[in-house]
Order: C-alpha cells, then structure tokens, then sequence
C-alpha cells in the first residue's frame, strides 16, 4: 500500500515538473521576440537655431502672394464652351466664375470692353474611365486650351494647353471637379501678362483702324457701339488712348441723348409704381440730357409725378436717401447701358467675323493656328450673353 | 473558555466568512458588465511586439462580380471603345435581405476569433460623410486625394453564392453553393479558397451560417499561415518606380555614379529585401516593377518597419548618392510607388 502511494506520488511529482518545464519553456519562447523600445529622434537643433528656421520658413510662405499687377487695363470679354451632353451647365458656369477670378486676380480691368479681344478655353475630353474601387469612381483627364485673340481678325495674342483630372461619383461630378481645379497659376499668369502687352501693342500699330471703326460707328448713329469701343482702349495704348479721351465724353453724350427716349419711357413706368415716391423715376430723369428734344416733356411729367407723390413730404424728409439711391441708380442705368452696348458690338463682331475672309486664313502672333474658328463659332458662348442681370449681380450693383 | 464562548466564535466566524464569500461574489456580479474589465490588464509598452497586432491588416467582405451581376448591381459600361465595370455596392447590400445576413454570418465568425472585419456597409456610409466635413472644412483636395477616398481593405474575402432549386431533390429543395476566397490586396494572391455546396434547410441565411461556421475550421489556420508567413519570411510588398513627366531623368539616365539610375535600384533591392527576395516584372525606360518583394515587419527597436519606412529610406538614400529627388506615394501596408522627380 504504502508502496502504490509512493509511486502515485512520484509520477504526479514527475508530471508537475513536466508541466512546469513546458510553461517554462513557452515563457521563454515569448521573451525571444523583439521588445518594443522605441529611441526618440535626437535634434541637432538649439531653440534659437529652430525658431529662426520656423521664422524664416514662415515669412517665405506667407509673402507669397498672387501679385495683381495692373495689366495695362487691358479688358477681355470670357469665353466658355457650349454646353454639351459632357459639358454641362454648371460646369460651364464654373468653369466661367474661375476664369473670371484669374482675370481679376490678374489685373484685367473691367468687364466686357471690346468684346473683340477675348479670353476663351476650350475643354477637350481626352480620357475617361471608371475605377474598380469600392464604390467605383468616374474620372476624366481634360486638355484646357486657354486663348487670348482678337475674334474680328483672328489674332492669337497668347495660348496655353494644361491638362486637369476630374474624379467624382458620376461624370457630371467629375467634370465639375475638374473645372474646380483650374487655379491661377504662373503659367496662366505669363500667358496673360504677355497677351496683354501684345493687346496693347496691337492698339498702338493699328490706330488708324481704330479711328475708322470708331468714326465709322458715329456716322452711322450707332453711338453706344463707338462708346463701348472707345473705353475699350488701354490706357498704356497712349496715342490711341488719347484719341478716346478726346471724344469718350461727346460720343457718350450723343448717347444718351439717342437713349433719352428710352429713358422718358422707362421713367413713365418707374412713375406707375404706385405708392411711395420711385427714386428711379428721378434717376432716369436726371440722364436724359437737357439739350435732348424730349427733355421738356420729361420735365413737365416729373414735376406733375411729384407733385402728386402721396408721400411728398416723405420723399422731402428722406431726401438724402432718396439722392443715395437715386445715385445707385444711375449707376446702375449706365453699367446696364455699357453692357448693353457691348453685347451689340460683340454680335456686330462675331458678325464681321463670320463674314470676314480673315477668320478663315488664321494669322497668329505666336504661330497658333487652327483654333481661333473654334472660338467664333459655335464652339464658344460669351459670358456677356448669360443675361444683364446675371453681369450685374458679377459688379454688385443690382438694386 | 467554555463550550458556549466557542459555539459563539465558531458562528461569528462562519458568519464573517459567510460575509466575505458574499462580497467576492457581488464583485464577480459587477465585473461582469459590457464596460467591466473582466481579467483585462493593460499591455506594458516593454513587452515583446506582435509585428501583425501592430500593423494589423484590415478585412473586409466583398461581393464578387458574379454576385454583383446576379442582383443587377454590375453594369458593363463603354467608354471611347474600351469596355469599364460599374459596381454598385449599395444596390446589392439594399436589394436582398439574405445579403446582409450573409455577410453578418462571416463577420461573426472573426469576431469570435477576436478580429473584428471592417464593415462594407458603413464603410460606404462614412465616405459619405467624409464628402460632406471635408466640403465643410474647406480641404484642399486633388484628383488622386479624391480617387482614394475608397474603401481600401488590405485583405479581401470575396463571396460568391448561387441559391438554386435542385431539381433532381424529390422535395425540390434549393441547393446552396458558396465560394469565399480570401486574397491579400497588394500582391493579388489568393491564400485560402473554400467552395461549399449545401442543401438549404429553413432559410439561406442560417444555412450559410451553419456551413461556414464549419468551414471556418478550415480557413482559420489557413489565415493563421499567411500571418505567420509574415512573421517568418518578412512582409510581402510590390514596388514600382516610376518617372514623373516634368523629370528630366529617366530609369535608364546615366547617374553620377556611372551607373544607370535602374541598376542603382536593383542593388538597392538587393541589399535591403529580406534575403533578397524580389522579382523584376516591368522594365522600361520609365518604369521598374517588383513583385514578391519581401522586407521586415519590425525594426531592432520593436517599431513598425511599415512600406512607407522602406520607401523613405529608399528615397533618402537616392537623393544622397545620386541627388535625385523622388516623391513617396506609398499606400496602405503593402503598395510602393516611388516617382523620381529629378533634380
């Protein structure tokens, strides 16, 4: 008996060291691996030696900044593509709003002018595609052609061709983001700097032209053509630029003289408005000319408007609101007359520059050829031609 | 002392330790709460590492395309004459409540093994929102930012199944055959592929589930393999070096070295794989691709020795011997791009 237990006993003992040995054995095992004893970087930097660095890094970044050189007050009129089954709307109204702000960014004074001298792009798709992603993706690889050109005689003053990738949920979102993308960049930059001092150049050697075509408009008694085409001329153009000064303010004069009918019958119906006094009935009074035929007529109507306004006595008390608003007003009439009289020089332009030999047989001051029919044709659309209300929401002047 | 003074202490004892045994077994009661902490102890950072715990792969169940066709949710799309798959994987989640529950069935399973998969589903819903914060926060995005915003599992266990009435089944029952393949992302190799065929009892949903908890036996060590091999033969990358268009070099320029920039690289693979394994499957003037490139999951001091470190490495080491500069468009665990820029 005794015997049985010292054996059970010795071969339970033999068991526990096993168990122990191989409990062991497993620790050791795990401690064989790599420990984690990560060594931190040591910086060869002092404090001061780093804050410098950080200034000087800092103030390199933060005097970068897109340089607004006044380019000349050369004006160019925008031109997108048409919308397409693959172009759409609002790409096209992207695509505008970005070419407006690198305008802008760049210096090109104004809006509109002589809607001859355009910045235009053309967007070719050049590949499309479908990811296999989860969820798959559409993307589309575009060549944009930018164009500075004269579309009366076909000169190319500047070309540039870059290449923007747009990636979205559908191709409409991928087309979108690619208009996205166009950023003003240095290249944009060169291309419109220089395209501006060709444009200036260009006023300077064809003076004579200019005078014509300026004369020729006034002869023909179209005066907010020659109006539109004379504050088109750059200040830097200096000869040319006189020429303008000289006759900006008779030819603008003989303008609204031509527009005071016009303006009579826009002020009868600001005066229909029933109630408070129309401080637009006083603005349309006071551009039409004195000198002009209708003037009198005008007069009469005003003072009896007045008069008979239920709430003289506010308009009198409120006189110097009313002087604001009729001045916003003013402004507004003129800016919505400039444009006016650039949409018809730019028909006027499109329709010399369908019928002209020359757009046929491309020249171009850079040796690009090819193009620029694309651009008068039915391939472009001008921004002028969104609507007036839509340009005027642009200049901030809607009421 | 008299027998009645030991009574009283033999009781007061049974009492305290009655007691005790009580407040051992309501604190037992409240560490088994969802928040308790169980026998949980947080890990000491001096421990030995688990290079696939640190850089875990993500895993993700994804319909195939065959499966995806079966429920109208692949489109086969042309564009300029080359022909372009179009996945919808919302459509096939939504389409089919057996597709949810099928997918929940395999994700069950590795929670089980205490790895939990990355959910299709919400993946989908937060690359959603992620449009929207990022419109919201005014990132700058590009055309590659925008096509990465996808769900990017580092390994894929695709499904396949067809539920078909068997026609030969004197009840006409439906027979269920399934395949799951699960493959790494990078490197495209499948390591564990299961075709079952089962004969559906109540429903697809439990039948699959009771399969593939069988077949689970199966995958486990097979996944188990692919980890160790990790561990054992270092992790396996691809590696593509390619030419940016505004570089005025390319792979087959001539470096200060003497050498070309291409065997420049191919030393390089040499001294710094894991034994040097490596296969050369592309060369061109603009590009050099490798496949089956292994390098080590952890460095001496326990960090990560992630794709994007070797890259780094790589591209430094470029930049001093060769002054080219080189951009590192390293993705996930195991895709290596370098771009050389130049100079």
């Amino acid at each position: 008996m005794k015997k049985k237990a010292f054996v059970g006993l010795a071969v339970l003992s033999i068991a526990v060291v096993c168990l122990c040995i191989g409990c062991n054995s497993n620790v050791n095992q795990q401690q064989q691996g790599v420990v984690y004893q990560p060594q931190p970087k040591q910086s060869t930097m002092t404090d001061e030696q780093r804050q410098s660095a950080i200034a000087k890094q800092r103030a390199a970044l933060n005097g970068y900044l897109d340089s607004i050189n006044y380019w000349n007050a050369v004006k160019l009129t925008i031109m997108v593509p048409k919308v397409t089954k693959n172009f759409t709307q609002q790409s096209a109204e992207v695509l505008a709003s970005r070419m407006l702000q690198i305008t802008a960014a760049n210096g090109i004074a104004g809006y509109g002018g002589d809607p001859a001298f355009v910045f235009a792009t053309l967007i070719t798709p050049m590949q499309r595609g479908i990811t296999s992603t989860v969820p798959a993706k559409k993307y589309t690889n575009y060549e944009v052609n930018f164009y500075v050109a004269n579309i009366v005689t076909g000169d190319v003053f500047g070309s540039l061709s870059q290449e923007v990738m747009g990636v979205g949920d559908s191709d409409e979102l991928a087309c979108l983001n690619a208009m996205q993308s166009i950023q003003n960049n240095d290249e944009i930059k060169d291309l419109l700097r220089q395209s501006s001092e060709k444009i200036v150049n260009w006023f300077e050697t064809n003076k004579a032209s200019v005078v014509a075509k300026v004369n020729e408009y006034i002869q023909i008694g179209e005066y907010g053509k020659a109006y539109a085409y004379l504050q088109s001329i750059p200040e830097a153009a200096i000869s040319c630029f006189a020429f303008a000064q000289e006759n900006v303010d008779e030819v603008y004069a003989r303008y609204r003289e031509q527009q005071s009918m016009a303006y009579y019958y826009a002020m009868i119906d600001a005066m229909a408005v029933e109630g408070q006094y129309n401080p637009m009935a006083g603005a349309y009074m006071k551009l039409i000319p004195v000198n002009a035929q209708i003037y009198s007529t005008a007069a009469e109507a005003f003072s009896n408007y007045v008069s008979h306004c239920e709430t003289v006595e506010d308009a009198q008390r409120a006189h110097e609101i009313f002087m604001e608003e009729e001045a916003l007003a003013i402004e507004r009439i003129n800016a919505e007359a400039n444009l006016k009289a650039n949409e018809a020089l730019l028909v006027q332009s499109r329709s010399e520059a369908e019928n002209s030999a020359q757009s046929q047989a491309v020249s171009s001051m850079d040796g690009i050829k090819g193009t620029i029919t694309d651009i008068i044709t039915d391939k472009a659309v001008s921004i002028v031609s969104f609507g007036i209300d839509r340009v005027l929401g642009f200049l901030g002047l809607l009421v | 002392m008299n027998l009645t003074q030991l009574a009283k202490i033999k009781t007061n004892g049974l009492c305290f330790l009655m007691l005790l045994l009580f407040a051992a077994c309501e604190n037992n009661g409240k560490q088994s709460k969802l928040t308790g902490y169980g026998n949980a102890v947080e890990e000491s950072d001096n421990t030995v590492v688990n290079a696939i715990e640190q850089a875990k792969p993500s895993i993700m169940v994804l319909p195939s395309d065959n499966l995806l066709q079966s429920f109208d949710a692949l489109k086969n799309v042309s564009i300029n004459g080359a022909n372009y798959l179009d996945r919808d994987y919302n459509k096939y989640i939504l389409e089919n409540s057996n597709n949810r529950a099928i997918i929940s069935a395999i994700q069950n399973e590795f929670v089980q093994l205490d790895y939990p998969l990355t959910d299709l589903e919400q993946t989908l819903k937060s690359l959603n929102n992620r449009v929207a914060t990022n419109m919201a926060d005014d990132v700058a995005q590009d055309a590659k930012t925008l096509l990465l915003q996808t769900a990017s599992p580092d390994i894929i266990i695709e499904l396949d199944y067809d539920c078909k009435i068997d026609p030969t089944d004197p009840n006409f029952r439906k027979n269920l055959t399934y395949t799951i393949t699960a493959f790494d992302a990078y490197t495209n190799k499948a390591f564990s592929s299961k075709t079952k065929n089962e004969t559906v009892s109540d429903d697809i949903a439990k039948t699959f589930s009771q399969s593939f908890h069988k077949s689970m036996k199966e995958i486990e060590p097979e996944i188990g393999r692919y980890f160790q091999n990790i561990v054992v033969f270092g992790r396996e990358i691809t590696v593509r070096f390619t030419v940016a268009k505004k570089s005025k070099v390319s792979l087959v320029s001539e470096s200060i070295t003497g050498e070309t920039y291409a065997d420049w690289i191919m030393d390089y693979m040499d001294l710094n794989t894991k034994k040097g394994t490596y296969k050369l499957q592309n060369n061109t003037d603009y590009e050099l691709y490798f496949v089956n490139v292994r390098i080590p999951a952890l460095q001496s001091d326990g960090t990560q020795y992630s794709a994007y470190k070797w890259a780094r490495q790589l591209i430094k080491e470029f930049k001093t011997e060769c002054g080219v500069k080189c951009s590192n468009k390293v993705q996930g665990l195991g895709d290596v791009h370098i771009m050389i820029n130049g100079f």
